[in-house]
C-alpha cells in the first residue's frame, strides 16, 4: 500500500480553524532547527522532501486537537514537528522498499542518492524526533515509542505476507491499523493531551484519529485499483505489483469464483507484467469489491466522526468533521 | 517385575521407543526407576528420516553409552549448505572436546541400540504392543490401556511418556493436539549406493522451487553420507498447502543429481522411498498434562529449517527423566507435573521452534532472505546463517570478543544482571523476531561472557554503586542498538571496498573469501516492470528487506527501553544515533568519492551534497578524518553505555564524563583493531600507522580512568583497554564458517 498522503493531492480546505493555520506557518522553521546537523550533507537530505512541501495532515491534526485544551500554539508546535519528521522518516524508508522513484513531485530521496542514504537519513530523522520529543514530560517519549513499535510492527507484518493471496480481512485490517493509523491516532491523542484537554476528551480524539487512519487508507488502496494513471501520477496497481494485496484484491481472492481463480493465477507468476496487471485491474472492479470497500471507508468515516459528537463545537471540531469528509472524499 | 498381566507398580510408562522414548526410558531406569517402554514395532525396523545425527546428537549419544555401538558409523565435521548456483557454505563443528563431530547412522541401526540401551538400563521394553488409550480423568492421567498378543491391559503409573512420534496417538487424546492439520510438513528419503567422492559433512541444497520453477519452496534437500558409497538422500518441506508435492519434489531432487552432479554418476538406489511427517508445532503449553509428557517429535520438536530432530528427540528425553525422577521423589504416585518440563524445555528453546511456528508467512521471509543473502557477508546475514542453519546456533560470544577473566564477585553480579537484561531483550524479540532470542540468551557458557554493550553500562554503573530500577532496561536498550547498528548495516547494498589496501570499515573481519558467482534470478518480464516505478528498479532484494524491518523494529524497541528511563535518557540515545548517523552518512560519501562505480543511483553523482573530506582518510593520508568518523560510528555501542552507566550508578558529573571519555576511544580503538585485523595485521601499507592509532586510543581510555575511583568495576574497564586485549579487536568473527564460490 501506498503511503496514505503520497498517493494523491489533498488540499488543506478542511482546515476551518485560523488558530491552527497561523501556527502551522512556523512548522517548517521548526523542522528544520530540529535537523540542523554538523554534517551539511545529511542536512541537505534530511530537508529534502520538507522543503517540498506536503499536506502535514498529522500536525494539523496534533494542533487541532491541542485546541480543546489550553492552546500554546509554541510548545504544540515542537511536538508538531516532531510528528511529522517521524512521518517523513517513514516515507524515506517506505520509499526504498516500494523502490520508489519519486515523492511530493520530485525525485524520491532514495532515487536521488541511493538507497543507503535514504536509510540512514531516516533513521536521522527519527533520532531527532525522539530528541524533540524529549523535551516534553516522559509520559509523550514512552507514548511515541509503543507508537513507533506499532508501526514498525505493521511494516512488518505486511512485508512477511507479501505475496500472501490467503491474508484474512481481519489480518490486513490490523496491519493497517499498526501501519497507518498509528500515525493518525497519536496527534490527536498527544495534542490533546499537552494542551491537558480532560481525559474524555483525550479519548474521543484518539479513537477518531484511529478510525480516520483507517478510512484514508482504505480510500488510498481503493484509489490505486480504480484511479486513473492520470489521476494517480503512477500507473494503478503499484501495490498489487509489490505483492501488497489490499482489502478488495484479498475479498475477490477469498471468494473462490472463476474471476478469483484467474486473479490468483495472474498474480502467481513471479513479475506480472502490465498486461496481466491491467486483466487483476479488470476482474477486481467488475466483481464489485472496490465499491464494497469505499463504502467501508465511508462507515468508517463516518464512525470517526461520531467520537466528535460530545466535543465541544467550534473551527477545532468543524475542522475534524470535514477532514474526515475529505479523507474519502478523493476516493469516491 | 511384570508379569503376562502386567507391571503391578510402574513409575513411568514409555509410548514409542524412538530415540525419544529410549532416551526417557534410558535415563529414568539408570536412576533406579521401573519403567515400561512399549512399542508396536519389533526392533530392528527401518525409519524414514536423514539419519543425521549433529554433535549435540552425538554427545547426548555418549551420554548414554551407545556411542561407542556405533563405532563403524560414517563421521561428518559439519554442515554444508549448498545454495543452488551460488556456491556452499561449511559451517564446521569447532575443534574444541573430544567429540566435535557428527555422525550418519540408518535409524534401522540407531534406533535398535537406542532401544537396547534403555533395556540394558533396566527398561523392560513391550514391542509389537500398541497404546490404545489413556487411563484416568482429563487433567489427570493415570495410565494407558496397552494392547498386547491379541490382549488388552490397564497400564496405570504416574506418568505416561507419549514419545509416539509426529502424529502423536496420545496427544491427541489428551487434547494437546487438534490431527493432522497441524502436521506441518513432510519429508521423504531413500537410499542410493555407488556415489563416489563424499566429503565428511552434512550437505543441505537450498532453495528447492515447485514444478513450475516460479515458487519458491520453504523446503531443502539433503545429501547425507551413510559411509562405503552410500548416501541418505532427501527432501523437506515446511508448508502444508504444498504437502502433495513432496513426491515430485523429491523425484526432482534426485533426478538432478544424477543428471548434474558428478558423485552421483553411477549412483542406484537401494530400497524404496519412504516419506513422513515433520511436526515443527513445538510449544512450551502444550507439551504434557498431569499424568502426561510430550518428547520429541510428538512434541513437535523438530528444527523448522534444518529438519533435524534426533538430537532434541534425545535431550527432551533425559530431560523429562530428569523431570518425572525429580517430581517422583515428592510423590510416588500422584500425576507427574509437565510444567517444570515444559518450562526448560521452553527455555532452552525460546524463539527457534516459534519462527516456523509462530506464522508459515515468518517463516517465508526469513526463508527468502537467507536466500537471498547467501553471498552477503556482512555481520547481520551472516549471523542470520548461524542462527537458522546451524545445528549448534549462535550466541553472543560468536560475534564479539569474550570479556578478560573476572573478578569473582563483579563476575556474579555481572551475570546476574545479564539474566535480567536477556529476559528484557527476549521478550522484545520473542513475538515477531523469535529467531534472534537464541542469540540475545545469556552467553551459554557461563565463563566467556561477550564485551556487550549491556556490559558496558553495567560495569560503569557499578562504579558508582547504586542500583538503578531501570539499568537492565537500559542495558537491553544498548544491545538492541547494536543489534540494529548490525541490521543497518546489511540494509541497502552491500558497500564495495572503497579503501585500497584497508577493510571495509564496519564489517566484521570474517574468515571467508570467495568469488561470489552471480546467480541466475528469474528471468524478467517481458516489457519490463509495469507501474511508475523505477524504470530500472530491480526488485529490492529481501536480505534488504528483512535489513530495514529489523533494524527499524528494533530501533523502536531501543526506544521503548530507553523511554523508561524519561526524557533526559532518551536524550543521550538520540544524541548518540544522531552522532551513529552522521558518522554513517560520512562514510558513505567517502566511499562514493574513493571507490569503484556501483551500480544503480550512486551517491558520486548526487547534486547538492558537499565533497567528503574522509575521502582522504580512506586514501590514508587523513588519520584526524577517519578518526572523527569512526567516533561517530561508535557513539552508541561504546560511548552512550559508558555514559549512562555512570549516570544510573550515581557516579559524579566528573566521572561520568571521565567514563564518556573512556567509552569514546574505546570504541574508536577497538573499531581501529577490527580493521586491522582485517587487513591482515601490519603487512599493509597503513598497517603501521594503525597499529599506533590502536595503542594510542587505548592508551587515552586508560587514562580517561585515572579519574575513576578504584574498585573492580575499574580494573574490569581498565583491562577491556590494555593493548594487548584491544589488539585482538572486538568482532571475534563466525569461527568456521568456510564458503566456496561454484559455477552455476
Amino acid at each position: 500500500m501506498t503511503t496514505v498522503v503520497g498517493a494523491a493531492t489533498v488540499d488543506d480546505r478542511w482546515l476551518t480553524s485560523a488558530r491552527t493555520r497561523t501556527a502551522l506557518g512556523d512548522l517548517d522553521r521548526r523542522m528544520k532547527d530540529a535537523v540542523a546537523s554538523r554534517d551539511p550533507g545529511l542536512w541537505t537530505m534530511a530537508t529534502a522532501l520538507l522543503d517540498r512541501g506536503g499536506k502535514r495532515i498529522r500536525p494539523a491534526l496534533l494542533l487541532v486537537a491541542g485546541e480543546f485544551g489550553t492552546f500554546r500554539p509554541d510548545r504544540l508546535l515542537d511536538a508538531a514537528a516532531a510528528l511529522e519528521l517521524l512521518h517523513l522518516a517513514t516515507l524515506y524508508h517506505d520509499d526504498v522498499l516500494d523502490r520508489a522513484v519519486t515523492r511530493r513531485h520530485g525525485p524520491s530521496v532514495n532515487a536521488q542518492w541511493g538507497d543507503s542514504n535514504a536509510l540512514v537519513t531516516g533513521t536521522f530523522l527519527v533520532a531527532r524526533a525522539s530528541a524533540l520529543i524529549a523535551t516534553f514530560d516522559d509520559g509523550y517519549g514512552r507514548e511515541t515509542a509503543r507508537a513507533l513499535v506499532e508501526l514498525c510492527t505493521g511494516q512488518l507484518r505486511q512485508t512477511e505476507n507479501a505475496f500472501h493471496t490467503g491474508l484474512t480481512e481481519a489480518e490486513y485490517l490490523e496491519i493497517i491499523a499498526g501501519k497507518t493509523a498509528t500515525l493518525f491516532e497519536l496527534p490527536c491523542r498527544l495534542g490533546a493531551r499537552l494542551a491537558g484537554a480532560p481525559d474524555r476528551i483525550v479519548t474521543a480524539l484518539s479513537r477518531y484519529g484511529h478510525d480516520l487512519g483507517v478510512a484514508f487508507q482504505l480510500a488510498d488502496d481503493a484509489l490505486d485499483i480504480w484511479g486513473s494513471a492520470e489521476r494517480l501520477g503512477k500507473y494503478p496497481l503499484g501495490d498489487v505489483r509489490e505483492g501488497v494485496y489490499t482489502l478488495s484484491v484479498l475479498r475477490l481472492l477469498a471468494r473462490g469464483t472463476p474471476a478469483a481463480l484467474r486473479v490468483r493465477e495472474l498474480l502467481g507468476v513471479l513479475e506480472p507484467g502490465a498486461a496481466q496487471l491491467a486483466e487483476v485491474r479488470n476482474l477486481v472492479l467488475r466483481s464489485g469489491v472496490v465499491d464494497q470497500v469505499l463504502g467501508e471507508a465511508r462507515e468508517l468515516a463516518a464512525r470517526a466522526r461520531s467520537h466528535l459528537v460530545g466535543l465541544p463545537a467550534g473551527p477545532a471540531r468543524e475542522s475534524l468533521w470535514r477532514l474526515a469528509d475529505h479523507a474519502i472524499a478523493r476516493a469516491g | 517385575m511384570p508379569g503376562q498381566t502386567g507391571p503391578v507398580r510402574l513409575d513411568a510408562v514409555v509410548v514409542g521407543a524412538g530415540p525419544a522414548g529410549s532416551a526417557t526410558a534410558y535415563h529414568l531406569a539408570r536412576r533406579g526407576r521401573r519403567v515400561l517402554l512399549v512399542d508396536r514395532r519389533d526392533f530392528p525396523r527401518e525409519k524414514s528420516c536423514g539419519d543425521g545425527l549433529t554433535r549435540a546428537a552425538v554427545r547426548l549419544l555418549a551420554d548414554m553409552g551407545v556411542l561407542e555401538e556405533l563405532d563403524g558409523a560414517a563421521r561428518v565435521v559439519g554442515v554444508r549448505v549448498r545454495m543452488r548456483g551460488r556456491g556452499s557454505r561449511d559451517f564446521r563443528y569447532d575443534g574444541d572436546g573430544p567429540l566435535a563431530y557428527g555422525m550418519v547412522v540408518p535409524r534401522l541401526e540407531l534406533d535398535a541400540k537406542l532401544c537396547h540401551s534403555a533395556v540394558r538400563a533396566g527398561a523392560t521394553l513391550w514391542s509389537d504392543a500398541r497404546a490404545t488409550y489413556l487411563l484416568g480423568e482429563p487433567g489427570a492421567v493415570r495410565g494407558v490401556e496397552i494392547e498386547r498378543e491379541g490382549r488388552r491391559m490397564a497400564v496405570r503409573a504416574p506418568v505416561v511418556v507419549a514419545a509416539d512420534g509426529a502424529s502423536s496417538g496420545l496427544g491427541r487424546q489428551a487434547g494437546l493436539r487438534t490431527g493432522a492439520a497441524e502436521q506441518t510438513g513432510f519429508a521423504a528419503r531413500g537410499y542410493f549406493t555407488g556415489v563416489v567422492d563424499l566429503a565428511p559433512l552434512l550437505e543441505i541444497h537450498l532453495p528447492l522451487f515447485d514444478v513450475t520453477e516460479r515458487h519458491l519452496l520453504p523446503s531443502y534437500g539433503w545429501v547425507f553420507p551413510v559411509g562405503g558409497g552410500v548416501v541418505n538422500v532427501g527432501v523437506g518441506l515446511f508448508d502444508p498447502s504444498h504437502r502433495d508435492s513432496v513426491r515430485s519434489l523429491y523425484d526432482r531432487f534426485v533426478t538432478d543429481l544424477i543428471a548434474t552432479d558428478p558423485r552421483f554418476r553411477r549412483a542406484r538406489p537401494v530400497g524404496r522411498m519412504s516419506g513422513a511427517p515433520l511436526r515443527l508445532d513445538f510449544d512450551p503449553a502444550r507439551c504434557g498434562v498431569p499424568g502426561l509428557l510430550l518428547v520429541g517429535d510428538a512434541a513437535g520438536l523438530v528444527s523448522p529449517f534444518t529438519g533435524e530432530g534426533i538430537s532434541f528427540a534425545l535431550e527432551s528425553g533425559a530431560l523429562a527423566a530428569a523431570k518425572i525422577d525429580a517430581a517422583l521423589h515428592e510423590s510416588d504416585d500422584a500425576p507427574v507435573d509437565p510444567a517444570p518440563y515444559a518450562r526448560e524445555l521452553g527455555a532452552r528453546h525460546a524463539g527457534y521452534f516459534e519462527t516456523g511456528r509462530h506464522t508459515a508467512r515468518r517463516y517465508l521471509l526469513t526463508w527468502r532472505m537467507l536466500e537471498s543473502t547467501f553471498d552477503d557477508d556482512r555481520p547481520i546475514f551472516t549471523l542470520c546463517r548461524w542462527l537458522a542453519l546451524h545445528p549448534d546456533g549462535a550466541a553472543a560470544e560468536r560475534v564479539l570478543a569474550p570479556l578478560p577473566p573476572l573478578d569473582p564477585g563483579l563476575g556474579r553480579a555481572l551475570r546476574r544482571d545479564l539474566a535480567a537484561v536477556a529476559e528484557i531483550l527476549a521478550g522484545c524479540v520473542r513475538d515477531d523476531w523469535p529467531m534472534f532470542v537464541r542469540l540475545l540468551a545469556v552467553d551459554r557458557d557461563p565463563a566467556a561472557v561477550s564485551i556487550r554493550p549491556a556490559v558496558l553500562l553495567l560495569a560503569a554503573a557499578y562504579v558508582g554503586g547504586l542500583r538503578s530500577p531501570v539499568s537492565h532496561a537500559l542495558a537491553a536498550a544498548v544491545d538492541l542498538g547494536l543489534l540494529a547498528g548490525l541490521a543497518m548495516d546489511g540494509a541497502g547494498p552491500a558497500p564495495a571496498r572503497p579503501y585500497p589496501g584497508l577493510p571495509l570499515p564496519h564489517n566484521a573481519p570474517f574468515r571467508s573469501s570467495r568469488t561470489s558467482v552471480p546467480w541466475p534470478r528469474a528471468a524478467p518480464s517481458p516489457g519490463g516492470p509495469a507501474g511508475g516505478r523505477g524504470s530500472a528498479a530491480a526488485p529490492v532484494p529481501w536480505g534488504s528487506r528483512f535489513a530495514i524491518l529489523l533494524a527499524d523494529y528494533l530501533l523502536a524497541r531501543a526506544y521503548e527501553l530507553a523511554a523508561q528511563g524519561g526524557a533526559a535518557v532518551v536524550t543521550e540515545f538520540a544524541d548518540a544515533l544522531t552522532a551513529n548517523c552522521e558518522g554513517r552518512a560520512r562514510e558513505l560519501r567517502a566511499a562514493a568519492q574513493a571507490g569503484p562505480p556501483t551500480p544503480g543511483p550512486s551517491p558520486r553523482t548526487s547534486p547538492g551534497l558537499p565533497p567528503e573530506t574522509g575521502t582522504a582518510a580512506a586514501a590514508g593520508t587523513d588519520w584526524s578524518a577517519r578518526v572523527e568518523l569512526l567516533t561517530a560510528r561508535m557513539a552508541t555501542t561504546f560511548e552512550l553505555p559508558c555514559r549512562l552507566g555512570g549516570r544510573l550508578g550515581g557516579a559524579s558529573p566528573p566521572v561520568v564524563d571521565a567514563l564518556a571519555s573512556y567509552g569514546r576511544h574505546l570504541g574508536v580503538s577497538y573499531a581501529l583493531a577490527d580493521e586491522l585485523r582485517a587487513a591482515g595485521g601490519q603487512a599493509r601499507p597503513a598497517g603501521g600507522e594503525l597499529v599506533r592509532l590502536v595503542d594510542e586510543h587505548a592508551r587515552q581510555a586508560r587514562r580517561a580512568l585515572d579519574r575513576v575511583p578504584d574498585g573492580p568495576a575499574r580494573e574490569l574497564l581498565h583491562r577491556l583497554a590494555e593493548g594487548s586485549v584491544v589488539r585482538h579487536g572486538w568482532y571475534s568473527g563466525m569461527i568456521g564458517e568456510d564458503a566456496e564460490g561454484e559455477a552455476p
